[in-house]
Order: C-alpha cells, then structure tokens, then sequence
C-alpha cells in the first residue's frame, strides 16, 4: 500500500502542472482550474488507485476530461437561465458544450498588438470549442493515438478525427493570418 | 517562414507553446497543487485507528467473556448454553432498561443460590440434630 502511495505520488506529481494548463484553457479560471485537478485527483485515488499504472494516465485525464465537461454543463445550465428565451448558435451539432466564440472573431492585429507567436497560438486554442480544445491537446500535447483520445473522450474515432481534423483547420486558419498580419511572411 | 504552416509545423509550434506554458506556471499555482496531491493521496494512506473506539471494544469483549463464564458455570439451571455469536449479538441488541432486567435477574439467581444454601445449610444443621439426639 505504501508503495502505491509513492507512486500515485510520483504519477500526479507528472501530470498535475499539464493537468492544470488544460483545466485553465478550458475554463479560463484558476481557481476552478485548481478545483477540477483537485477533483481529479481525488476521484482517481478513490477509485482507481488499486488499479495497474499502466491504466492510470488513462482514466486521470478521463476523470479530467470529464470534469471539465461537467465544468461547461454548470456553466451552460446557469448561462441558460440568465438567457432564457435567446437563441444560440452552436459551431457544430455534435458539441453539447460549446462556451466560447470562433477563432473567426479574432483579427491578426489584434492577435499581433497583444501577443508573440506562441501566445498567439495559445490564445487560439483557450479559443476552440471545448471538444475540439480537448481532443487538439491530447493528441498534440499528450501524444495519445486516435484510439486512447476516443476511449478518455468517451466518443468514436471519427469523432476524435472530425474534431481534431477542425481544430487543426483553425488553429491554421487563425496562425497564417496573424502570420500574414505580423509580418512574419 | 515563406511558406504557409503545415499541419505538422502547427502541431510542433503548438507543443512547444504548450510546454513553454507549463514551465511558467507560477509557484503559487504548483504550490497549490501540491497541496491539493496531499489532500488526494490523504484518502489512499491507511488511516490511523480511532482511540476511542480501543476501550469500547475491550470493554465489549470483557462483559461478553464474563458472562458467557458465567453462563457456562450455572451448570443445570441454565437450560441450553448460549452460543458465543449469538450472546454477543443478544446483548448488542440490549438497551439501558434490558440491562437493568439483567443485573435484577442476575442478582435474583444469586439470591435464590443464597436461600437454597441457607436451607441446605439448616436441612444438615438439623440432621445433625437429629443424629445427634438419636444417638443419645
């Protein structure tokens, strides 16, 4: 038991800073950010610490992924009272939680005054509808295949491709115009 | 760069913006972390036994041994010896008044030895007597 402890320890130890990062893009909060790691935490110590070690990055940015969905729901729960009555544009049908605006609304000089390129780029992604953010940073920043990202999302593969396939569009799509914008061509 | 970003240049510039972010996170926020580990790995370290609960139990188990002795020395009076189990379960089911109707019974029994002793005591006393007057 004690050994499990130490490296439960040594696994969060790991993944808690990208954990955070993750959270923070999500939902653009620190201190809810700190609470859904804390929250992920918690609920992988709970229940899957007896688990192998192999399963564990798995189910932590599962239980993850599906913190910060519940996050989104909270948020659009609330949000759906204080707009009750207004119609909302959704950027795709297959995104149930979509809480920020599209990349299309951001210009190149706006991009270009506030920040460096890899700000830039950061800002785009804080920026993607949250399936898409997700999908985009397991794939690209965690180094899951297609299949771990579909199994931790809870969705197909062709959505994980679909999602990711967007994201990449317009993080594209955004980083050529600030390109174009800055003066970087 | 002359040339528009590639999907793999845009996945390689975005890791390293990712992993640029990572290290800036402020001490604060991995102090805070570090703390919110604790709190997690809390759950996961075998927890220490209540105090209070040691001499509950102790006292438990030491009237639950005195009476199943007891018990077990009446001999023919009893009817049928209780098994272990089924003793502990009986007086775990007993409230203040039951307990009071046990001490009342108990102290019944020793009276009734007291008074069966008492008139062993006279019925030997007496016989003594007897033989005693018979003899002379």
């Amino acid at each position: 038991m004690i050994l499990s402890v130490q490296h439960l320890d040594q696994f969060l130890q790991s993944v808690e800073v990208r954990a955070f990062k993750m959270a923070v893009m999500a939902v653009h909060n620190d201190a809810d950010a700190l609470d859904i790691v804390q929250d992920t935490m918690m609920k992988l110590v709970q229940k899957y610490a007896d688990r192998p070690e192999q399963e564990w990055r798995p189910l932590f940015f599962t239980i993850l992924q599906n913190q910060i969905t519940d996050w989104h729901r909270k948020q659009n729960r609330t949000k759906h009272w204080f707009t009750w009555g207004k119609n909302k544009q959704t950027d795709e049908a297959d995104d149930t939680v979509e809480v920020v605006e599209g990349v299309d609304d951001i210009t190149p000089d706006q991009v270009m005054e506030q920040h460096q390129h890899q700000e830039a780029m950061l800002e785009v992604i804080e920026t993607l509808p949250i399936k898409q953010q997700q999908c985009f940073l397991l794939r690209c920043w965690e180094g899951m295949s297609v299949e771990q990202t579909a199994e931790v999302m809870a969705v197909s593969t062709g959505s994980v491709k679909t999602h990711y396939h967007r994201a990449v569009q317009k993080l594209q799509l955004a980083m050529n115009a600030w390109q174009e914008g800055s003066g970087h061509e | 760069m002359s040339e528009r970003m590639t999907e793999n240049d845009l996945e390689q510039q975005a890791k390293r913006a990712l992993d640029q972010s990572e290290q800036q996170v402020p001490d604060s926020v991995r102090a805070a972390l570090a703390e919110a580990r604790s709190k997690a790995l809390a759950q996961a370290a075998p927890r220490p036994k209540s105090n209070w609960l040691t001499p509950s139990l102790a006292a438990a188990a030491s009237t639950v041994l005195a009476l199943g002795i007891w018990f077990a020395t009446q001999g023919p009076t009893v009817n049928a010896p209780l098994d272990s189990m089924e003793l502990m379960v009986s007086l775990a089911e007993l409230d203040e008044t039951e307990w009071e109707l046990v001490d009342d019974l108990e102290f019944a029994i020793w009276l009734s030895e007291q008074e069966s002793l008492d008139q062993s005591a006279e019925l030997s006393y007496a016989d003594d007597q007897y033989l005693a007057g018979g003899r002379t």
